[in-house]
């Protein structure tokens, strides 16, 4: 008999055995493939995730895939590089964003898809030319598949336009700025402003420069980004003007300074919302009635000429190093960028593929019909640019998030000192990382 | 006695271990080993995935000539300077009227512990809202009496001491119940010699209740400036840290440098710097505040 005390020892060992038993996270391949796959926790994306999962599921018995969506984080580079620290990654991931990628390659967290036959000769064939340069890393592998992007554009209220007397779009910064100061106003002549421009998001963190520094810059500089050869270039006229261009618009009240909570945009306390194709359904969702809309291109400096790019807040696929089975994620990653399943996340989320003749392909043409907005999109794919494969290239971004706050949104720091700072803590950080 | 029997026996030790050990696993899992790996990360430069590299001090190097982690230690200073007075005086004057026979006094109690119970996410949303310079309803009801709109967090000098009020509010149902705990333990017969003897309202809180309750201020003082350390949620939901990093908090930056970053060795240099401060201040606390009675 065994006494009590060896009785409770097997009792905490039995306990113990149980609880790692079920953090086990992968079926056993005994009986076949197994693939996790996570998507977007988005509801449009996941919708579509499980129609394909469900599809290929039944096509393909031999590889089965289970769909989860990507666990809930401040952010998509948070969860999955803890993931992947964790050994907890799944085989593939829908929505890794290209910020993030460096960092996981350098760790060798993703599987380079120039180890798959004919993979690299694949993405080529599939991604507009213009656009694969963006995703290419310092080693010249690529390790992710560019998979879908969200051009950045200006909705237009039109209501107040014509309310204000203008018709035409803005195309450069004097027009916006003609626009700005005819809609930002005390609408009840209360002393203070409750009408403006633009919502633009002030507060103090990298991604938010996204939206206004970068995708103003890229414009303003006919596509240019932030590193070139991994060295700094941003540190020139054109973002010097972009500075000074929204200190300006700050100072003359154009864009509030406040946090705003619900849609200002539908409330038409703001003409203009700089923003991706995903408002589209929203705004058709939720708008009030006789409500108006149009899309313009990013302003851009008067005197510029050529064509009009913006950015392009790609996401991307990654195959995990960790995945047993990196041939049948890449079957399955294929097929999620086939032609078919490209046409489903164009009429399920209303985001566009990353894809050659997006406009022009006869299989698109009826969802471009019914989507004259999304075919505007669709046509400034291939006029966008994402993200330097960089590992340190947030670092890089919040040094310009500190001194736009600064100069810009608070008006406490001149646009050169700003954008001198700003450059000077980007070198130390790449100098600093050996980068 | 009958029936009951002391053990001597080895194995009454061992029974004793056994029952300890779900703890001792516990803490060895997720309090000794976090605590050693992350001082071993200090001395690193490790980005979560791949390799860690040894940098000696560097971190530290890099560190007291980082000028935003001193901004996030001052604003630390800066929260605790206007939180914790503001906690511990709101929280003693609530506690001291709920303490005397008003109408509706528990419910009075149990509302103002109900802010501490909610999410600091939802109480930060809704102070989001209440803050909102252009359309928040604070500075609405300023504007009815002809006041201008405050820029209560959109504005470097205003953001922090928004803050401070709204973590107040947030906890000032814990240290009322403190409070309250320690008022009804002090005994009703010094009040009444203090009135023969002639003190007044104010003398009698000065020289009796405040003395009398010096173990539950302490409490208070520790407890309030311990969570005044640790201030994350509300910049982090509701400023992000700025305006030009005015809430940036320590815990923030460690935050920031840790899961933006990716900079783990760095976050954690900075986290052990801030223990420290920690623990200075407390100690400090106890040793100037703390009293016999």
């Amino acid at each position: 008999m065994f006494s009590k005390y060896y009785r409770q020892f097997l009792t905490i060992i039995i306990l113990c055995m149980i609880f790692v038993s079920g953090c086990g996270r992968k079926k056993e391949d005994s009986d076949g493939v197994h693939l996790l796959y996570w998507s977007s926790s988005n509801p449009f994306e996941i919708q579509l995730g499980r129609e394909l999962v469900a599809k290929w599921n039944i096509l393909h018995p031999e590889t089965l895939v289970t769909i989860q969506p990507l666990p809930e984080g401040r952010s998509g580079e948070e969860v999955l590089i803890i993931a992947a620290a964790g050994g907890t990654a799944p085989d593939i991931c829908s929505n890794v964003p290209p910020v993030v990628v460096p960092l996981l390659a350098r760790a060798k967290a993703l599987v380079p898809i120039d180890q798959f036959d004919g993979g690299r000769d694949y993405l080529s064939q599939r991604i507009p030319s213009q656009l694969e340069s963006n995703f290419i890393a310092s080693d010249g592998k690529l390790y992710q598949v560019p998979w879908k992007g969200n051009p950045i554009l200006v909705q237009y209220n039109m209501g107040i336009l014509r309310e204000v007397g203008v018709e035409k779009l803005p195309e450069t910064w004097s027009e916006w700025n003609n626009l700005a100061e005819k809609v930002s106003s005390d609408l009840d002549g209360d002393g203070q402003y409750d009408r403006w421009m633009a919502d633009l998001n002030i507060i103090s963190e990298w991604r938010q420069r996204l939206f206004d520094f970068y995708t103003f810059y890229i414009a303003a500089s006919g596509g240019m980004t932030l590193l070139k050869n991994g060295k700094i270039d941003y540190d020139n006229k054109h973002s010097l003007e972009v500075f000074e261009f929204f200190a300006h618009g700050f100072n003359k009240q154009y864009y509030a300074k406040s946090i705003f909570v619900g849609d200002m945009f539908m409330k038409s306390k703001i003409a203009a919302h700089i923003t991706g194709p995903w408002n589209i359904s929203h705004v058709e969702r939720f708008k009030p009635e006789g409500f108006e809309y149009a899309f313009g291109p990013i302003p851009v400096p008067d005197d510029y000429k050529g064509d009009k790019y913006t950015f392009g807040d790609p996401k991307s696929i990654g195959i995990f190093s960790t995945s047993k089975h990196p041939e049948a994620a890449w079957d399955f990653v294929k097929y999620i960028i086939s032609e078919e399943s490209d046409l489903r996340l164009l009429e399920i989320c209303n985001q566009l593929p990353l894809r050659k003749n997006l406009t022009t392909d006869s299989l698109f043409a009826d969802y471009f019909a019914g989507n004259p907005n999304m075919e505007l999109f669709a046509e400034q794919v291939p006029l966008t640019r994402g993200f330097d494969q960089n590992p340190v290239l947030q670092e890089v971004f919040d040094s310009i998030n500190e001194q736009f706050d600064a100069c810009c949104i608070h008006g406490k720091r001149e646009p050169a000192e700003a954008l001198r700072l700003a450059v000077k803590r980007s070198r130390n950080v790449l100098k600093a990382r050996g980068i | 006695m009958p029936g009951i029997t002391v053990n001597n026996k080895i194995g009454s030790g061992r029974s004793g271990y056994m029952l300890v050990s779900p703890y001792i696993i516990f803490f060895a899992l997720f309090v000794a080993y976090p605590l050693i790996f992350s001082f071993v990360l200090v001395f690193h430069h490790w980005s979560i995935v791949g390799p860690m590299e040894f940098v000696g001090l560097g971190n530290f190097a890099e560190m007291f000539s980082d000028s935003v982690y001193w901004k996030s230690i001052i604003n630390t200073l800066v929260f605790l300077l206007i939180h914790v007075p503001l906690q511990v005086v709101s929280a003693l004057v609530l506690a001291e009227i709920l303490n005397r026979k008003i109408p509706a006094r528990a419910f009075f109690r149990a509302a103002f512990f109900l802010p501490v119970v909610v999410s600091g996410v939802a109480v930060t949303v809704m102070w989001k809202q209440l803050f909102s310079t252009d359309i928040g309803i604070l500075n609405q009801m300023l504007g009815m009496i002809g006041i201008n709109r405050v820029p209560w967090i959109t504005d470097p000098a205003w953001a922090m001491p928004s803050i401070a009020i709204m973590a107040t509010w947030k906890n000032i149902g814990l240290y009322v119940v403190l409070f309250l705990a320690g008022l009804q333990s002090v005994p009703r017969q010094l009040y009444e010699a203090a009135e023969i003897d002639g003190a007044n309202t104010v003398q009698k809180f000065l020289f009796i209740t405040v003395p009398a309750i010096n173990p539950v201020l302490v409490m208070v003082l520790i407890l309030s400036t311990l969570g005044g350390f640790s201030l994350f949620i509300e910049p982090y939901v509701l400023t992000g840290g700025g305006p030009m990093n005015s809430t940036l908090s320590g815990v923030l930056y460690i935050y920031r440098q840790a899961f933006s970053f990716f900079r783990m060795g760095y976050a954690a240099a900075i986290g052990f710097t801030l223990a420290l401060i920690v623990l200075t201040v407390v100690m400090l606390q106890r040793k100037y505040v703390e009293q016999e009675i």
